[in-house]
């Protein structure tokens, strides 16, 4: 009767197996079994399989019912074994706990920060449904640039022809500005000059003040908290006075809010916009690109491609030669995403650009990798002490699924119990870091609720990703093995073991090279010669108040006997990219040069201590009015043999070339070395330039400066900087990212080592016998030290090898995208020191276990028991 | 008083009522007799495997048979912890059930 048509149906067979308890199979099998042949036999075949169905389908909610069950005992077995383990190898197990730690500590950091930079702008009500509007433009020499700094009556044209806008604003800021009441006298930053719906736009709070009339009546003002306390001392301020540029004498009519940290609309003081007319005349030029523009509706992105774009642009610009190319919209959020792509100009603020979040999000990623490493080579090397317990449970009836699951949950509860840890450590350090990024900021987790989700689950992840393997491995051995008169054969050999430790050694190589290059890269920046000199070079800003006192300041200034010379510029050398259209004498008409445009002052070449080829600097000597200076690149492209005398038209005069300069650089160390000229334009000046004596003490002079500025300059305060601070602020970022890396290449060159200890040991236990016949045999301890280091340094070796090339790519497209302007070479000594200092470190941390290995007595060892 | 549920107090009976020949497929078919309605392996060992584990229940393997493919049978008998908490049931529900006679 026992024929292949009548017995169980398989599939059913197959899926009570699967689901109910393998120790309880061979019960539930045997009973199902009994009744169904006695079924087969007094009602037939059919009935019987039908009945056998019906048993699995019923039966098979039972099962599970009863698997949460059990499974709920066993993890209360697994979390005592596993509490149990930690207390007996607490060593290993503090190792374990502050790799984890300090990994996902660097993780949260990176997330959260992640995490305040996407809720930029959050807080505006309806901040999906706010745009600005762009323009692209295109210059001859093909670049683009996108630009939200617009026209103001440019809105007016754009309502007529959008009529799903709901609502607009506008503003717009201006550099510093002074503020007083009082004896309260500041330069403040970040006073905008609004629209009277500002307030009603966007969803900034206001303190004092009512919403519907504020910034409706001319000549008043809103102040920040911050600045209402600075300069009053309380927020009840309605009806003071301040007055604002030495001109504007406005009165407060309300107190909003300090903007929040995530806002990129950055405000300390709101003017409404009329009121700028006092200041300007150029409000309502129809082509002085001057406001910001933003406008609400929904999906105001689906227009971009509206033909009423290109009617806005021919009925707003006309012929204008310098039209822009494109008006589109930009949402708030892309304003912040995008800015980086679209190189968009614009009045919004962001604190660390994508790329250098990226940086350090790839770093986290890369610390993350390296610590789940270490954590399974640890465990990995310990198996020993784990496997007789394997055995016995295996001999008990375990199955192999059941240790996996037990050393998951085990490498899972480590990370859970990491995560405390890790986020102490990270409020720890979250702001020594912030101050190292330059964002004022406190970074707190909780303020975004679904990244804590994620950070949990992240930990619960790298538990998995860390346990597995070790899991996989631990719960191979069989009980014979393990409990065989010759231990020896729960030794395995493991491929990936040594894998992990090269890629472990190489992620490390990698840091330490970049660290060792950015290092080398710095010392050559600061020593750069960007064309000018930059050492005792002071700073002295001026502003529209102050500038008719320049010529009075600069000749108070240059009385001081260390001061060698004292000129002025449009702006800071180091941060001044100015560039405009010029007609060389010879040019074909109609064609231009872009070239870039600096307005100086005289002794400007000799205070900066420019090195001139030919001609001479502007001097008083001369009437210079009309003279320029080029520079040697603008010299080539014009292919002139012997400029000087030759003319240059620029803005609508003739200037004559009177000398040439070697190249420079006045932007920063990205920018690429182009043309460029420097004519003469103190009336616009913005920075008094003043060279001193190296053996002057700064604060002397400062001293001595600021009481010449006073006496001259009763009613605002003087503001220093120097050439060297300003130059090193323009790469404030890679400083920042200079040091993240070597922070991280210290650390991962820390858990590559103990990677090596844990393979030392791994390697070295249960090699005792090996050891005492080999030296039984006649070998010396010291030829089976070198045997041993050996090993291991090959593969420190190996794993220099094979991330060298990848090292080379990454360091050298790091370089040209960091330093176009200064390529400067890695020289080779940077890796040949690196590849020494892992050596030398690698040999000390095997050292211990291999001498220990290598000096045993072999009478220890081979012993009978 | 450990509370017994229905399911546990019909298994234990039954247990009882098989005396020395009670394992899954007599108290399988023997259930499907006495209740008049099939019942399914599953629901008979989830709550045995409990009970088992609250030492309520006892169970040894018998020789193994060939009707059941060569496997043993997992016996169960009732332990004297089973029996005094079936016990202790059973004289609550009586006294309870005083109030089912009055409605009758």
């Amino acid at each position: 009767m026992n024929n292949k048509f009548n017995i169980p149906p398989k599939l059913a067979v197959w899926l009570i197996n699967k689901f109910s308890l393998s120790r309880h199979q061979n019960d539930v099998m045997g009973d199902l079994e009994e009744v169904y042949y006695q079924l087969l036999e007094t009602e037939g075949v059919g009935k019987a399989k039908r009945w056998f169905w019906k048993q699995a389908v019923k039966s098979i909610p039972h099962f599970i019912k009863n698997n949460f069950f059990w499974g709920g005992i066993m993890f209360r077995n697994y979390f005592l074994i596993g509490i149990r383990n930690i207390k007996k190898h607490k060593g290993y197990f503090l190792i374990n706990l502050s790799g984890l730690s300090i990994g996902l500590a660097i993780f949260i950091l990176a997330l959260t920060y992640v995490a305040f930079d996407l809720s930029y702008d959050n807080f505006h009500l309806d901040n999906e449904n706010i745009y600005g509007l762009v323009r692209a433009t295109s210059n001859a020499n093909g670049e683009t640039g996108n630009s939200s700094i617009l026209p103001a009556p440019l809105l007016y044209s754009l309502k007529e022809e959008f009529s799903e806008i709901q609502d607009a604003t506008r503003y717009y800021r201006t550099q510093k500005r002074s503020m007083k009441s009082g004896k309260n006298l500041f330069y403040e930053k970040d006073i905008i000059f609004a629209d009277r719906n500002f307030f009603d736009f966007f969803s900034f709070t206001l303190l004092m003040g009512d919403r519907e009339t504020i910034l409706a009546e001319p000549n008043t003002i809103v102040l920040s908290e911050e600045l209402a306390i600075k300069y009053f001392g309380t927020i009840d301020v309605l009806g003071e006075r301040v007055l604002v540029d030495n001109k504007l004498d406005l009165k407060v009519v309300g107190v909003c809010d300090n903007v929040p940290i995530n806002s990129s609309i950055k405000i300390k003081a709101v003017i409404p916009i009329e009121t700028s007319k006092r200041l300007y005349d150029f409000f309502d030029n129809r082509e002085s690109n001057l406001t910001q523009i933003f406008i609400k509706g929904n999906n105001l992105e689906n227009l971009n491609n509206d033909k009423r774009f290109s009617s806005l642009l021919k009925n707003y610009y006309g012929e204008f030669p310098e039209a822009p190319d494109k008006l589109y919209f930009l949402s708030l959020a892309d304003f912040h995403n995008k800015r980086d792509v679209l190189k968009l100009d614009s009045y919004l603020y962001k604190y660390l650009p994508n790329e250098m979040i990226q940086w350090y999000l790839s770093m986290a990623f890369i610390l993350l990798f390296l610590v789940s490493i270490n954590f399974i080579n640890l465990s990995t090397s310990r198996y020993l002490t784990r496997v007789k317990e394997v055995g016995l449970r295996k001999v008990i009836g375990a199955e192999r699924k059941q240790l996996i699951l037990q050393f998951l949950g085990e490498s899972v509860l480590l990370c859970v119990m990491a995560l405390p840890i890790a986020l102490i450590i990270f409020e720890l350090i979250k702001n020594e870091f912030m101050t190292l990024l330059g964002v004022p900021m406190n970074l707190n987790l909780w303020d975004y609720p679904e990244y804590s989700i994620i950070v949990f689950c992240s930990a619960i992840l790298l538990g998995v990703v860390s346990g597995v393997y070790p899991a996989l491995y631990l719960s191979k051995f069989r009980p014979t093995q393990i409990f065989s008169s010759s231990g020896a054969n729960v030794r395995s050999k493991s491929k990936l073991r040594k894998i992990l430790v090269v890629s472990q050694f190489g992620v490390s190589f990698l840091l330490i090279v970049f660290t060792f290059s950015l290092h080398h890269q710095f010392k050559k920046m600061a020593e750069y010669n960007m064309g000018f000199e930059r050492e005792n070079t002071i700073l002295v800003q001026v502003t529209e108040e102050t500038r008719p006192k320049l010529e009075l300041l600069k000749e108070a200034f240059v009385q001081h006997p260390s001061i060698y010379f004292a000129t002025s510029s449009n702006y800071i050398p180091g941060k001044w990219s100015s560039h405009d259209l010029v007609k060389p004498e010879g040019t074909e008409s109609g064609k231009k040069w872009k070239m870039y445009t600096y307005g100086t002052d005289y002794n400007f070449t000799k205070a900066l201590n420019m090195k001139l080829v030919e001609g001479r600097g502007f001097s008083k000597n001369y009437n210079d009015e009309n003279s320029v200076i080029i520079n040697q690149t603008a010299q080539k492209q014009l292919g002139w043999d012997n400029p000087i005398g030759k003319e240059i038209e620029y803005d609508n005069s003739k200037l004559k070339v009177v000398g040439v300069v070697e190249d420079y650089i006045f932007h920063n160390v990205h920018f690429p070395i182009s043309p460029a000229i420097m004519y003469l334009e103190p009336q616009y000046a913005s920075y008094i330039i003043l060279k001193h004596s190296e053996q002057e003490d700064l604060n002397t002079l400062k001293n001595f400066l600021n009481d010449k500025w006073s006496s001259i300059v009763t009613e605002l305060p003087v503001e220093f900087s120097t050439l060297e601070l300003e130059y090193t602020d323009g790469y404030k970022y890679l400083g920042s990212i200079f040091t993240i890396t070597r922070t991280f290449g210290i650390i991962a060159a820390f858990f590559s080592l103990l990677g090596l200890i844990g393979l030392a040991s791994f390697n070295t236990s249960g090699k005792g016998k090996e050891i005492g016949i080999r030296k039984v045999m006649g070998a010396s301890s010291a030829g089976l030290l070198m045997k041993m280091l050996n090993e291991f340094l090959g593969l420190v070796v190996l794993a220099n090898f094979i991330f060298l090339p990848i090292t080379i790519y990454l360091l050298e497209k790091f370089m040209t995208y960091a330093w176009a302007a200064i390529p400067t070479p890695i020289p080779v000594s940077v890796y040949v020191l690196t590849f020494f200092y892992s050596i030398l470190s690698a040999s000390v941390a095997v050292l211990y276990q291999s001498l220990k290995a290598a000096s045993a007595n072999p009478v220890e060892s081979l012993k009978y028991e | 008083m450990s509370t017994l549920n229905g399911n546990d107090e019909i298994l234990m009976l039954t247990i009882l009522a098989l005396g020395s020949n009670a394992y899954g497929a007599t108290m399988m078919k023997h259930l499907t007799k006495v209740t008049g309605k099939e019942w399914s392996i599953g629901a008979i060992y989830d709550p045995l495997y409990r009970l088992e584990k609250n030492d309520m229940v006892e169970s040894e393997l018998s020789n193994p048979t060939p009707e059941r493919g060569g496997r043993s049978k997992r016996l169960y008998r009732l332990t004297k912890k089973g029996v005094d908490a079936i016990r202790e049931h059973q004289r609550v529900r009586s006294e309870l059930t005083g109030g089912l006679a009055d409605l009758a």
